[in-house]
């Protein structure tokens, strides 16, 4: 593993950086910062698992949030309903949302709908999600699915304090950035970045698009269900509207698009500074101030997305490139 | 369930219809010539109606009346939402342009918010729930005239912009620019000025469609995104994107749609037949029902 | 790929490890930054946060239970503050307009603002998941504006609630429609539901399923409309096939003026009467938008101005002179009485710390005082209940809603059947 090169470099900054999240979350008195220092990991966990089939595949996955939706409901209901536990619900969210993305694949890459279309689609389809489970009784409706936790149960994924929580959070993004490491560095990467730049050059390398893209899908998807499921076992109440809320989805992807969602380390940076300055923001300026702070996160959004196009990252690679020289 | 009332669902949803073919009008208009997802288009429609409830409250002007300058005062807003926002966005990747049009609506909300409050406003007009009655099968219809107004001049305006689309020079020259920007711009049509006007016009419609139906509804800063982003999504798509004829049919049909599936399945799933719609679209005709592009 | 030739301009000379711990270094210095300065701990003042939708779509309500919140604060600290530790009463406020920030904002509470209680937090689904973490904390939390059974039926010891079950809602409207049948000497067996997809409306729905029939009436159907529906024609069409002697509705404020505008256009009204539940109904703004359409329409909920309780219309008028012609209602009267609720019980501990003001609490008796423009009795039971709470009816009559049940409580006579709105 060389400092020089550019994708070792994100992994081992990334490593840093999530350690530097450890120690300061477990040796913080106030259960305040750790809360936010779990909600911008799991942010920075959605961010990251979308950049696989958004940024390194070029997918618009614009409503990303139906595999995060899923991946909730899958612990809230195995776990109130059925007593599994939350560690085997987070493996079995990921196969369902798999599951989901393999069928939104298939399905419409079949018809080569163009990005557009693949874009609305796939947020009609979160929506449609929402209304089904809103009118399900067995989903709970609009009530939705609460957990109770009183003590410590860590076959269960249940704490008292917040601070495990925080640990499993920063460990599947542990794995995340493990997933997306090996993607970059191993021919499916090079066949998802061949794809993303020019599908018909791509196919005369003899390379199949509608295949890589389908994987592509699998894998975000996988990957930010059992985030979701995890989500639903720290926050312990869920319903449709939270979990598969187009605000939500488009904060997660912001975070991604600002940090740069062509490489490991910018869908964590842009997560991980989004999240908390919005906590934040909202914290000063609240209450009465709400309009002020939404006038402020529309003109940021604005202004950061024609400022920084590639995303923050961007201008790390090129320091980096700089400092190392081609690597 | 007799005759005079089922006719009646559907002659309201005939009516729901046209005010949704406005309001996709504009949408698919701008995408179509711009290639952009307006995802703030919501937004313009609730300032429409935020504009008519300040005209009624200051001036006593209805919204009929408050209607023109309401159109005019949007079209200029939009154009320099296009001018400072949209323009600069469009040589970059399609996901940085939606999250910028994302963040434009999340920014026209919170100034609606800072000027109007987030409290629920009406136009208390005197008039607004008087009904016209007719017989009709042995049963009696009633329709407002709010919602019979609305409907009626937000066809007229859908038809009127339709002309202006397919007659005059710049109408022709916004169809180049859908067709094919840069074939436009080589015939010496300024593209960008057509993307200024094309995106003053699109958010202007929304406006106005918000104008009509404001004496009908309480409207707060996300009224536009909670009642119909939705289903001018679903239209657009249905009838094409891009293609105005599509979306004014589309509109009509929708709003039928919805209204046969509040009639059969119920309330609670008029949401989800759009949805529907939507979904079956994209998967089975993904160019929508008019396979080609602006008629 | 191989390696170019290293540029001829020389790299700065740190080393990389130093490098990277001092960016380390930073991010942890930044994240200490931001957060808030945690206030001082030597006054003895006694801080108590209070969750509440300040954004988002319940922001309106929020903003007036705030108002509410300050009044009596303001009131509690004029009177001397919280005698017995010898401080004033501080609020701290919080938004609880989501779970997600709910959560966040108790913990802030708890950790940074040091608060010795919570009241809060509107929306059941927030109230739910930031309840256990303050029972984790062992903080006292005070739900005054939140339904759900959920809250008290899950065995935590610091959760107190003054607001009914969601079961009352159909048990005192169906006492009250059979009360008001009576004396008007006309029988009344049937009802239909409308009411919205969402929280309150499910568990109002599941409510008025589950109790109606015990009290002698049928339930012919539930109608359920989406949220944020552009038309209820298909309800109203329903409703009038369904032609029951009474509806029962809850709903959001946004909806009710499109609903009442097509009961109009469209022809309907119940045989008896319609009957609003909660929050949407109780909306001042609602009823001054809705005019004459509103007339006759029964409504039930927490308290009204106009009812027949000590110092009621007292507090009403300086409640709307403080808000600029705001009534004390949804909620904003409940969290009202909290506030003066935990004062009574903060005094008798004597003590900001929670377990003493959770026993307090516990042992509440009220029977006179701020508190009692609501309620003649406020004593909670083993789960935190509070077992005489009720709910009441009220009529809009020439625009505003006056109390008609029950006898006790009364200021006017409920006109039934009520007469479709002209």
């Amino acid at each position: 593993m060389k400092m020089s090169n550019w994708l070792d470099w994100q992994l081992i900054v990334s490593g840093i950086f999530i350690a530097a999240i450890a120690a300061i979350g477990v040796s913080s008195t106030s259960d305040y910062v750790v809360q936010i220092l779990v909600l911008a990991t799991i942010y920075a966990a959605v961010a990251l698992s979308w950049s696989i089939a958004g940024g390194l595949g070029g997918l618009l996955l614009l409503g990303f949030i139906s595999f995060y939706g899923i991946g909730a409901y899958t612990n809230g209901i195995l776990f109130t309903k059925y007593g599994i536990s939350p560690w085997i619900n987070i493996v079995l969210a990921a196969g369902f949302a798999g599951l989901l993305g393999w069928l939104i694949a298939a399905v419409t890459l079949r018809y080569e709908l163009s990005e557009d279309y693949f874009a609305m689609f796939t947020v009609g389809l979160s929506q449609a999600l929402k209304i089904v489970l809103l009118n399900s009784e067995y989903f709970g409706r609009a009530t939705g699915i609460y957990i109770t936790i009183v003590k410590d149960d860590w076959a269960m994924m249940s704490f008292v304090s917040r601070k495990p929580y925080l640990l499993i959070a920063l460990l599947i993004l542990v794995v995340i950035i493990a997933a997306s490491y090996w993607i970059q560095r191993s021919t499916f990467g090079f066949r998802l970045a061949a794809v993303r730049q020019n599908s018909r050059a791509a196919e005369a390398l003899g390379i199949n698009p509608v295949k890589t893209k389908i994987q592509a899908i699998i894998v975000s998807g996988a990957l930010g269900g059992s985030v979701g499921a995890f989500y639903s076992q720290f926050v312990t109440f869920i319903d449709p509207k939270q979990v598969f809320s187009l605000a939500t989805n488009f904060e997660m992807l912001l975070g991604a698009v600002l940090g740069g969602r062509l490489t490991l380390i910018g869908p964590i940076l842009g997560a991980a500074t989004l999240k908390p300055l919005q906590d934040v923001l909202r914290g000063v300026f609240g209450g009465e101030a709400d309009a002020l702070y939404l006038v402020l996160y529309g003109a940021l959004l604005i202004v950061s997305c024609l400022a920084l196009p590639k995303g923050i990252a961007f201008y790390i690679e090129k320091w980096h490139r700089k400092r190392y020289g081609n690597s | 369930m007799t005759t005079a009332l089922a006719i009646q669902l559907l002659l309201l949803g005939l009516l729901q219809g046209g005010i949704y073919a406005l309001v996709a009008c504009g949408l698919t208009l701008i995408y179509g010539v711009m290639k952009v997802v307006n995802f703030a288009h919501a937004e313009f429609l609730t300032l429409g109606m935020f504009l008519a409830i300040t005209a009624f409250q200051l001036f006593g002007l209805n919204p009929y009346t408050a209607a023109p300058f309401i159109f005019a005062i949007v079209f200029i807003l939009g154009a320099i939402a296009q001018q400072i926002v949209i323009r600069p966005a469009l040589r970059y990747p399609q996901i940085n342009q939606m999250l910028i049009t994302i963040g434009l609506s999340i920014l026209l909300v919170g100034m609606m918010q800072l000027l109007w409050g987030p409290n629920n406003q009406v136009v208390k007009l005197s008039w607004a729930r008087a009904t016209f009655d007719f017989e009709i099968v042995g049963g009696e219809v009633s329709l407002s005239y709010v919602r019979l107004i609305a409907a009626v001049v937000a066809v007229a305006v859908a038809g009127l912009a339709w002309w202006i689309l397919k007659y005059t020079r710049t109408g022709n020259a916004m169809r180049a620019a859908a067709q094919n920007p840069l074939a436009a711009r080589l015939m010496g049509i300024n593209v960008s000025r057509i993307n200024l006007l094309t995106f003053g016009f699109g958010t202007g419609l929304a406006a106005l469609s918000g104008a009509l139906i404001s004496p009908a509804f309480f409207v707060n800063p996300t009224f536009g995104t909670d009642y119909f982003i939705l289903a001018a999504f679903v239209i657009v798509v249905l009838g094409t994107m891009g293609n105005f004829v599509g979306a004014l049919v589309g509109g009509l049909i929708i709003g039928m749609a919805e209204a046969l599936g509040g009639l059969f399945l119920g309330a609670a799933m008029r949401q989800f037949v759009s949805l529907s719609v939507f979904v079956i679209v994209l998967l089975f005709l993904p160019r929508g029902i008019f396979r080609g592009r602006m008629s | 790929m191989k390696k170019p030739k290293q540029s001829a301009v020389c790299s700065v000379s740190t080393p990389n490890s130093t490098r990277r711990a001092t960016v380390a270094g930073m991010g942890a210095a930044i994240a200490a930054a931001t957060l808030p300065i945690p206030a001082s701990a030597q006054s003895k003042d006694i801080k108590v946060g209070f969750l509440l939708p300040l954004t988002g779509a319940f922001a309106e309500a929020g903003q007036l239970i705030k108002s509410a919140v300050d009044m009596a604060v303001e009131e509690i600290n004029k009177a001397g503050g919280i005698k017995s530790i010898g401080g004033r009463l501080v609020p701290v406020y919080g938004n609880s307009s989501s779970p997600d920030e709910a959560n966040t904002e108790t913990n802030r509470m708890i950790s940074t603002e040091k608060v010795s209680a919570i009241v809060g937090a509107y929306s059941s689904g927030a109230t739910i998941s930031s309840t256990v973490i303050a029972e984790r904390a062992s903080i006292p939390y005070l739900v005054p504006n939140a339904l759900a059974d959920e809250i008290t039926e899950r065995g935590l010891k610091f959760v107190f609630k003054t607001v009914p079950h969601f079961s009352q809602f159909a048990i005192n409207g169906a006492q009250m429609v059979k009360d008001l049948s009576a004396k008007a000497k006309r029988p009344v067996k049937t009802v239909s539901l409308v009411r919205e997809n969402n929280f309150f409306g499910n568990v109002v729905g599941k409510a008025f399923s589950a109790h109606l029939g015990k009290a002698g009436l049928e339930l012919v159907k539930d109608n359920i409309f989406p949220t944020n529906p552009t038309s209820f024609e298909d309800i109203i069409v329903a409703l009038k096939g369904q032609n029951p002697d009474v509806v029962f509705a809850a709903g959001e404020p946004s909806s009710i003026t499109l609903l009442f505008q097509q009961l109009k256009e469209l022809k309907y009204w119940p045989k008896l009467g319609w009957v609003g539940c909660g929050g949407g109904y109780t909306n001042p703004t609602v009823v001054q938008n809705l005019g004459s359409l509103a007339e006759g329409m029964l409504v039930i909920n927490d308290w009204f101005p106009d009812i027949n309780r000590p110092g009621s219309k007292e507090l009403n008028e300086r409640f709307k002179k403080r808000t600029g012609g705001k009534d004390l209602l949804g909620n904003a009267n409940t969290t009202y009485a909290a506030v003066h609720i935990l004062a009574d019980a903060l005094q008798r501990a004597a003590s900001p710390d929670g377990a003493k003001i959770r026993d307090a609490l516990a042992t509440t008796r009220i029977t006179s005082g701020p508190a009692t423009f609501m309620y003649e009795q406020v004593t909670f039971d083993a789960k935190g209940m509070m077992p005489n709470s009720l709910l009441i009816g009220a009529q809009v009559q020439k625009g505003s809603a006056r109390v008609v049940w029950p006898n006790s409580l009364k200021v006017a006579e409920g006109v039934w059947p009520v007469p479709a709105p002209r």
